[in-house]
């Protein structure tokens, strides 16, 4: 039996739900045309969420929920042994995802927030928004160890220089390389400034370089075709033949295998090693499922969620599935070292690296 | 007319704007400091960069015009036309990979120079690149106002041309040039403001953030820092700075009256006869069916690629949902925009304040440079102290995406409502003609071809929006713009161009649909 408080509090959100195309009915043709959107978009969801059973709002991005993404596939797992309907919110990318958290305060709807990283969790879990997630997390498959109090990792990568092995025949075998060979491939990155692979960048070679990475930026500045708001536009003009490398995952060529049966992408695996992307989920502090909410994440790191991730979101799971990785994931060359810089030191001098990264380009 | 429906219309537009900034403002910030160097030199290339792609805009806008206007009747005109107003509403990032595609290093053209021996680089990737896209987005925006002024010239200037005999450079001087003159104010500045807060198109092809937009700051400030107040501050800048250049420059190169008689049916140029301006206007066709339509030709080849990807209910879900919140937030623009420039017009010919009147143009271009983060923040935070975000959604996505079309509506139901008031103004008012029958007999002839061409253009820039949705929606609108940033997201850069293909046919089909309901292009002569 479900306690009386979380029952109540499910039929306002399914009536806003369900009723969010009528007070639209009366009136003229345009009003038919909104009516019809909101109807539209409502066939698109699966479940309308239904008075008895109690709600598990997930706030998460766009492509995780997506067609494409792992979203389906969780939430039927999730929902066949929760008793509970989960209801993902999506933004269009983890940057919107933490703004809204923020700007909704503690009267958030949200229970779960999935999809934030490093350098998001330092923005998000310095707020005083999250609680402590209380799960052991033992069984976790990361090549660092995670003892985060707040957020429990579901997938992680790491970040790489992707190329077309038919075009470059003889990619860097270290970042320093990359860097210094002044004949070297011409390469695309992101932007630090707005997107997450362009902050891991950024990180990876304060890792590498530390004090002198300022200068190795200078010395690959010539090389660096263009610096784009976000992935997908860097990935894109990539693959139309706009450079010779691009900053990915080590994980991108598995897709190319296995959707496209393309084997040409590879990632160039450098000595140093390479920086990590942890993708993480918390529990709201303000929830009111606060157990729905854990046994949510507690979920997270079994394999019926695990389990979608390689081939939904592209990146290895927090915790490798019983049955092993996908034969292309196993079969991917890993990196010797990994990198993944703390939240608090990225907190502390994201600003200061930035305009060091702006001045060192601007040479 | 009434000026209520006009002071409501600057009235919402000032509301909304202030209850976003008043919004980011209270939603508290880090307090850390501004490094007020860094803005500058932002503001500085944006300046730059907005000033250049202006000014280029606005030669070659006008040349396309003054050869579409000569060239009245050729076979595919008006698909031409089409074509050229579908490229001002294209997508940020559809006009990027369109950029790339032809003139990137395995582009059309680097491919054609690979093939003959030569070597042709990566040249696209700084301010050039930034200045092709914004001359693809803005030089037939800039065309299509020149075309409508220059279409509304009356039959008895032409006749008195053809009377005199004038040699083609005399037509020029004596009646191109005072309606090019006229009418570049207002489209420099609607230009000006489009490129100054242009964002992705500036990062993907800039080349590196020596070429960057004070946008960028706006966005890391609410996303990566998730300082609310430094946002407000930020965007203040980028509104402030925008208007201390606009308000100058709307003062100095202001609309001036124009001493047309009253006209009849438009008729024959006398110039086209002109066979070196045969030449030319082909050349200029040529150059600009290059800069333009071969861009958007990539688009078609890469989208036929993945065509098949169409067939999908989640597409068409995607294009009902697109023109669900498009048809409504163009009606709306198009609304707002009749009542402002009515407005407009009644403080200019009535009250004799031009400067009053300038004012309430510039407030309907200014909202361009308005930032939709730091705005959709911002409303969001407000209005979520009334009423569920999420439940009034569908309207608040209209409601601000019809406002943010605003300065193009303006910008094209403004002139043939002052025309109107020039040309009929006396003889409307000694006939006592008023209300609805004043609107039918003087306005409608006029405004109805760029009322509805206002329309296709509002309803297809808000078909193509993406950012203001995702801070009101629960995910599920999921509009043709966001589809394709899905499938690219996702890897499946095919699928993205198809998606890109069809919204680019979608925005086409629109124009078409307008001109023809409007009885072809306005500069024909019937």
């Amino acid at each position: 039996m479900l306690p009386q408080p979380i029952a109540a509090r499910c039929i306002p959100a399914a009536f806003v739900r369900a009723g969010a195309g009528s007070p639209y009915r009366k009136g003229h043709a345009m009003n038919h045309l909104r009516a019809g959107a909101a109807a539209l978009a409502l066939a698109l969801t699966p479940a309308v969420a239904s008075a008895q059973a109690p709600t598990l709002t997930v706030y998460t991005y766009s492509s995780f929920a997506g067609a494409y993404g792992p979203g389906a596939a969780v939430k039927t797992a999730f929902e066949a042994e929760c008793g509970c309907v989960l209801e993902w919110v999506t933004t269009e990318d983890a940057g919107t995802l933490v703004a809204r958290l923020l700007l909704e305060g503690p009267s958030t709807g949200a229970d779960i927030v999935l999809g934030l990283d490093t350098g998001l969790m330092a923005a998000a879990g310095t707020s005083g928004l999250f609680a402590p997630h209380g799960l052991a997390l033992d069984g976790l498959d990361l090549p660092i160890e995670w003892t985060d109090a707040t957020f429990v990792p579901f997938d992680w990568g790491w970040f790489a220089f992707v190329y077309d092995s038919t075009a470059l025949a003889a990619p860097p075998q270290s970042l320093e390389e990359l860097v210094r060979d002044p004949n070297g491939p011409m390469v695309i990155i992101e932007d630090p400034r707005t997107s997450s692979p362009g902050l891991g960048l950024l990180l990876w070679m304060k890792n590498v370089f530390g004090d002198e990475a300022a200068d190795a930026w200078a010395a690959l500045a010539p090389r660096i075709v263009t610096v784009t708001r976000g992935w997908s536009e860097a990935y894109g003009l990539f693959l139309d033949g706009e450079a010779d490398m691009v900053l990915s995952y080590t994980t991108s060529p598995a897709y190319h295998i296995i959707a496209e049966d393309e084997t040409k992408y590879r990632a160039a695996i450098f000595a140093e090693g390479h920086e990590m992307q942890v993708e993480v989920a918390g529990i709201v502090a303000s929830t009111d499922q606060p157990d729905l909410a854990r046994q949510f994440l507690a979920f997270m790191t079994t394999d019926a969620f695990q389990s979608a991730i390689p081939e939904g979101n592209w990146m290895y799971p927090a915790a490798d599935p019983a049955g092993g990785l996908p034969a292309v994931f196993a079969d991917l060359p890993r990196p010797a070292t990994s990198f993944l810089m703390p939240p608090e030191s990225v907190q502390a001098n994201r600003r200061t690296w930035i305009d060091e990264w702006i001045a060192a380009l601007a040479r | 007319m009434s000026r209520l429906p006009g002071c409501l219309a600057l009235a919402l537009l000032i509301g909304v704007v202030a209850l976003g900034f008043i919004g980011l403002l209270s939603a508290g910030g880090s307090g850390a400091a501004i490094d007020w160097g860094y803005v500058w030199s932002l503001v500085r290339i944006s300046l730059i960069q907005a000033g250049l792609s202006t000014a280029v805009s606005l030669v070659l806008g006008a040349a396309l015009a003054l050869a579409l206007a000569r060239r009245s009747r050729f076979r595919g005109r008006m698909l031409l036309i089409a074509g050229f107003n579908a490229a001002t509403v294209l997508p940020a990032i559809v006009t990027v990979f369109a950029i790339v595609a032809l003139f990137g290093r395995s582009g059309w053209i680097g491919e054609a120079a690979r093939a003959v021996g030569l070597d042709y680089g990566s040249w696209v990737y700084g301010l050039d690149g930034v200045l092709l896209a914004h001359i693809l987005l803005n030089a037939p925006l800039a065309a299509r106002v020149f075309l409508a002024g220059l279409g509304a010239v009356s039959a008895e200037e032409w006749r008195l041309a053809a009377q005199l005999g004038m040699p083609p450079g005399s037509v020029f001087r004596f009646i191109d040039w005072p309606v090019l003159r006229r009418e570049a104010a207002g489209v420099a500045a609607l230009m000006f403001l489009a490129c100054f807060s242009s964002f992705a198109i500036v990062l993907a092809l800039g080349g590196g953030p020596r070429v960057s937009t004070l946008e960028v700051a706006i966005y890391e400030a609410v996303r990566f820092e998730a300082d609310f107040s430094r946002a407000a501050v930020l965007a203040l800048v980028q509104v402030g700075a925008c208007a201390a250049i606009l308000l100058p420059a709307l003062i100095l190169f202001g609309r001036r009256m124009s001493e047309a008689p009253p006209g009849g049916v438009a008729a024959m140029r006398p110039d086209i006869g002109s066979q070196r301006l045969r030449l030319l206007d082909g050349a200029i066709l040529v150059l600009m069916g290059f800069l333009v339509l071969v861009p958007m030709a990539t688009i078609a080849v890469g989208g036929v690629a993945s065509l098949a990807s169409l067939a999908d209910g989640a597409v068409l879900v995607a294009m009902l949902t697109s023109l669900a919140i498009g048809v409504p937030a163009g009606a709306l623009s198009v609304a707002l925009a009749l009542g402002l420039a009515t407005l407009a017009r009644d403080l200019r010919l009535r009250l004799l304040r031009p400067g009053l009147a300038d004012l309430t143009g510039a407030a309907a271009t200014l909202i361009l440079v308005v930032s939709p983060i730091a705005l959709s923040a911002g409303l969001f935070v407000m209005i979520r102290q009334w009423v569920n975000p999420f439940a009034v959604g569908i309207p608040l996505v209209i409601l601000v995406n019809g406002l943010m079309a605003l300065p193009f509506t303006y910008r094209q139901v403004e002139p043939p409502l002052l025309l109107a008031a020039e040309r009929f103004g006396r003889l409307g008012d000694s006939l006592g003609l008023r209300g609805f029958g004043r609107l039918r007999l003087v306005e409608w002839p006029l405004l109805r071809a760029p009322l509805l061409v206002a329309l296709a253009m509002a309803t297809a820039l808000s078909l193509g929006d993406l950012g203001v949705a995702s801070f009101f929606g629960r995910g599920e609108l999921v509009t043709l713009p966001v589809l394709l940033h899905e499938r690219l997201g996702s890897y499946r850069v095919a699928e993205a161009g198809s998606v890109a293909l069809l919204l680019t046919l979608l925005v086409a089909g629109l124009f078409l649909l307008a001109q023809r309901v409007s009885g072809g292009s306005i500069a024909r002569p019937r």
